[in-house]
C-alpha cells in the first residue's frame, strides 16, 4: 500500500510540475504567480493562459498577483512585446518615437505595493501583437503567436531594466484566427439530417474539428439577422426539389425552426423568388452565410473531427444553405468553405423496409432500469451469459493449475 | 511463461502415449508433402514464437529431474481447453420471413455476402474413450451490412448509410475426436457443435439507431425513440446453433516447433480448420424475432491447450 501511495504522489507530482513550473516568473525582485482568468476556460492546461478571438472581445480579464522587493523610486509596470524577440526591458523597445513596433504598456502603478495584483485585459494583450488591430488578425498563418508579457520595476526617467528588475511571463499565445476552410464540400440528402462531406485544407496546424452552419438555422438554433432573404429562397429552392423529386413532397411548409424572423418567412408557399446575393451556392443563397467569411455561431448545426459528419436538426423538404468551417483548440471558427445546397427528406433505410414488409421485431434489445421487461429477451441478458461463461472459464483455468502444478 | 530455462525436446520422438500431444508421428511423410501442403504463412505465423524461443533454448538439460517433470505434466495437462478464431462469408436469412419475394434486405443491400468474423472458447473436461474430447463452447460474432438508403419511394441513393450489425453467439455442446489423431497420426480432427444460439443485432443509419412508427401523428426519430409508437430498430433473436467441422493440426508441419510451445505455452496443438455452421437464429419459432442467422462456411485457426 505505501508504495502505491507513494507512486501516486510521484506521478501527481510530475503532472503537476510543469503546470507550476510554467504558470509563474520570477525574478530576484519581481515575482507574478498563480495567474487567473476572468472568463476564458482553456483546455488542456498548455493552452490555459491562450487568448484566443473570443477572449479578446468578450472581456476576458487576467489578474496576475505579484510580490515586489527593492522597490524603491521605480514604477511597477506590465508590457506586452510584440513579438517574441522584442525584449521590453530595454529601453529603446519601449520607445514609440521611432514609429517602429513596439512594446505596449498594458498596466502600471506608479505608486507599487509590495503584494498586489495586477489587471489585464486579453484584448490589451492581443493589440499589441505584430498584425493584430482590435481583435483582428491581418497576417498570415493560423497558428498561435508566442508573446512575452514583462512585469518589470521601471527606474525613474525610463531607462534600460535590470534583469533583477523583470518578471518575463512567457505562457500567453495569442490565437486570433481559426483553421483554413476545408474545400469542396459535398452534401447527401438524409431524413433530417445532411451529410457533408469535404477536403480537409493541406494546412492541418491548429485543427481541432469541423462545424457545419446551416442558413436557415436548424431547430434549436437562434437565428439572426437576415433571415428575409434567405427565408424567400428557402421556400423557392424547396419547391424546385420538390417537382423534380418525389422525396420532397410538401416542401416549402414548415421549415425553419427557430430563429424569430428566419422561421416565419421559411413558411411561405414556395413560390417566392430568390432574392440572396451571398453564399456562392447556387439555388440557396444565403445572406448571413458567406463563403470566406467567419459563421455566425447562431447558424451551427453541427460538428465532427474528420472529413465528414452530419449536420443535424434540420426540418425535411425545407432547402438549407450549408457551409464549414474548421475550429482550433481555443475555439476559434475559422472561414467558412464554399457553400451547398441541400433539401433533408425522408428515406427508406432497411428497418424502415423491414417493418413495411411486416416484419415484427424490434426495440427490444435496450432496456432501461425503469421500463418493464419486454417479450424476447434483452441485450443485458446476453451480456450475462457473456460474463457467466467467462467465469466459469476462469474458474475452469484456476482448478487445473492447482490440479496440475506446474514441472 | 515459465522463467526457468527452456530446451529443445530432442527425446526420441511419441514412444509412448504421453507424448502424442506434442507430436503427431508423422516424420515418415515425406518432406515434399509436407512442404506442398501449405504456404508457410500461416504456419510460421503459429509457430513463430517458438522459432524465436529456439534460438534462445540450446542449453540441453537432460537431468531426470527434467525428464521426470516432462513426463508429469504431459500426463496431467491434457488439453482441456479449445480457442478458435474464425472469419467467412455470412448471409443474413432476414428475407426468409417474408416468403418468397425479393425481400427488404435484399433490396437494401443485395446478395453479396457480408465479412463475419467470431472467436470461439470451449471448456471440454469430458473425454469420451476412443472419440475425443467433449464439453460447451461459447461462440461470439460479428458481421455488418451497409448501403446508401434510398430516398423514399425511389431508387435515388440519399446521403445516408443504412447498416444492420449481427453478433451471432451460441452455447453449445462440442465435440472434438481427437482420438483418431493421437491412434492413427492422422493430423486430422474432425468435430461437431451443438447448441443455442443467440444475437443481438441493430439497424442504423448515418443518425443513429433507426426509429420506425409515429409517436403523436408525428414521424419517430432518434430523439423521440422511446415514445410510445415508436420502434428502435435492435433486438435479440434466439435459435439454434449446428457445425461441423475438421481441423487439420499444424503440428504435423514442423513438431519441433510445436514440442517448443507446447512446453512453453501449454498449447497443444494449433489447427487449420473448416467448419460448416448453421446459425438457425429465426427465434425458435417466435413471430417477433427478426431472422439473423445464416447457413455457411467459415475457416480459421484453433489452438487447444
Amino acid at each position: 500500500m505505501r508504495f502505491f501511495i507513494a507512486l501516486a504522489l510521484f506521478v501527481g507530482l510530475v503532472a503537476a510540475a510543469p503546470r507550476l513550473a510554467s504558470a509563474d516568473c520570477t525574478s530576484a525582485n519581481v515575482n507574478v504567480s498563480k495567474a487567473t482568468r476572468s472568463k476564458a476556460t482553456h483546455t488542456p492546461s498548455s493552452f490555459t493562459f491562450f487568448v484566443s478571438r473570443e477572449d479578446c472581445t468578450d472581456g476576458d480579464e487576467f489578474t496576475f498577483p505579484f510580490v515586489l522587493s527593492n522597490i524603491g523610486s521605480n514604477t511597477f509596470e506590465v508590457w506586452v512585446a510584440p513579438n517574441s524577440s522584442t525584449d521590453c526591458s530595454d529601453k529603446t523597445a519601449r520607445d514609440n518615437s521611432t514609429g517602429a513596433t513596439k512594446c505596449k504598456l498594458v498596466a502600471t502603478n506608479g505608486a507599487p505595493v509590495v503584494n498586489g495584483k495586477v489587471i489585464v485585459k486579453s484584448s490589451d494583450i492581443a493589440s499589441a501583437i505584430d498584425s493584430v488591430s482590435g481583435c483582428d488578425f491581418t497576417g498570415s498563418g493560423t497558428a498561435p503567436i508566442a508573446t512575452n508579457i514583462y512585469f518589470m520595476l521601471i527606474p525613474s526617467g525610463g531607462g534600460s531594466v535590470d534583469a533583477s528588475n523583470v518578471c518575463k511571463w512567457s505562457n500567453t499565445s495569442v490565437d486570433l484566427v481559426g483553421p483554413e476552410p476545408p474545400t469542396a464540400p459535398t452534401v447527401g440528402i438524409g431524413d433530417t439530417i445532411a451529410t457533408v462531406s469535404y477536403t480537409l485544407s493541406n494546412n492541418q496546424q491548429d485543427v481541432l474539428g469541423y462545424q457545419f452552419f446551416c442558413d436557415p438555422p436548424a431547430a434549436g438554433g437562434t437565428g439572426g439577422a437576415g433571415g428575409a432573404t434567405s427565408a424567400t429562397t428557402s421556400a423557392t429552392t424547396a419547391a424546385t426539389t420538390s417537382a423534380t423529386t418525389s422525396s420532397t413532397t410538401g416542401a416549402g411548409g414548415s421549415g425553419g425552426a427557430g430563429g424569430g424572423t428566419t422561421t416565419s418567412t421559411t413558411a411561405t408557399t414556395g413560390t417566392g423568388t430568390s432574392s440572396g446575393t451571398n453564399g456562392g451556392a447556387t439555388g440557396c443563397p444565403s445572406s448571413v452565410l458567406v463563403a470566406g467569411q467567419i459563421p455566425d455561431l447562431a447558424y451551427q448545426c453541427g460538428k465532427t473531427n474528420g472529413a465528414s459528419g452530419n449536420a443535424t436538426g434540420l426540418t425535411n423538404g425545407v432547402t438549407y444553405a450549408i457551409g464549414v468551417a474548421g475550429y482550433d483548440n481555443l475555439g476559434n471558427v475559422g472561414k467558412l468553405s464554399t457553400m451547398v445546397c441541400v433539401t433533408p427528406g425522408p428515406i427508406d433505410d432497411f428497418f424502415t423496409l423491414y417493418k413495411d414488409a411486416g416484419g415484427k421485431a424490434g426495440g427490444c434489445a435496450i432496456r432501461r432500469t425503469n421500463e418493464p421487461a419486454r417479450p424476447g429477451g434483452t441485450s443485458s441478458e446476453g451480456t450475462g451469459l457473456v460474463v457467466g461463461l467467462g467465469l466459469l472459464a476462469l474458474a475452469a483455468l484456476r482448478r487445473r493449475s492447482t490440479k496440475a502444478p506446474r514441472a | 511463461m515459465r522463467a526457468s530455462p527452456r530446451f529443445v525436446q530432442t527425446s526420441t520422438g511419441p514412444s509412448s502415449r504421453d507424448s502424442r500431444f506434442v507430436r503427431d508421428s508423422f516424420a515418415r511423410d515425406s518432406f515434399a508433402a509436407r512442404t506442398a501442403l501449405f504456404a508457410a504463412t500461416l504456419a510460421v505465423t503459429s509457430m513463430g514464437v517458438v522459432s524465436e524461443a529456439r534460438a534462445e533454448s540450446r542449453v540441453p538439460d537432460n537431468t531426470w529431474r527434467h525428464n521426470d517433470a516432462q513426463k508429469k505434466k504431459r500426463t496431467e495437462h491434457r488439453p482441456m481447453f479449445a480457442a478458435e478464431a474464425r472469419f467467412g462469408p455470412y448471409w443474413p436469412n432476414v428475407d426468409s420471413e417474408f416468403g418468397t419475394s425479393t425481400g427488404p434486405y435484399q433490396k437494401v443491400f443485395g446478395t453479396k455476402p457480408n465479412f463475419y468474423f467470431g472467436l470461439e472458447f470451449d471448456y471440454l473436461p469430458l473425454r469420451i474413450p476412443y472419440v475425443g474430447m467433449f464439453g460447451p463452447g461459447f461462440g461470439w460474432g460479428w458481421t455488418h451490412s451497409s448501403a446508401k438508403a434510398k430516398l423514399k419511394g425511389t431508387q435515388t441513393a440519399s446521403g445516408e448509410d443504412t447498416s444492420l450489425t449481427i453478433f451471432p453467439m451460441h452455447l453449445s455442446a462440442v465435440l472434438r475426436a481427437d482420438e483418431l489423431m493421437h491412434r492413427t497420426g492422422i493430423p486430422i480432427v474432425p468435430y461437431g457443435k451443438l447448441g443455442l444460439g443467440m444475437a443481438p443485432w441493430s439497424a442504423s443509419t448515418s443518425a443513429g439507431t433507426s426509429v420506425y412508427g409515429t409517436t403523436n401523428g408525428v414521424a419517430c426519430t432518434t430523439a423521440t425513440a422511446d415514445k410510445k409508437g415508436c420502434v428502435k430498430g435492435e433486438g435479440l433473436t434466439w435459435g439454434l446453433n449446428v457445425a461441423l467441422g475438421g481441423m487439420f493440426s499444424l503440428n504435423w508441419l514442423d513438431p519441433r516447433s510445436a514440442g517448443m510451445l507446447y512446453e512453453d505455452t501449454d498449447i497443444a496443438h494449433i489447427y487449420l480448420f473448416g467448419e460448416w455452421m448453421d446459425a438457425m437464429l429465426d427465434g425458435l419459432g417466435s413471430k417477433k424475432s427478426m431472422h439473423v442467422g445464416s447457413s455457411t462456411v467459415v475457416v480459421g485457426l484453433a489452438g487447444d491447450f
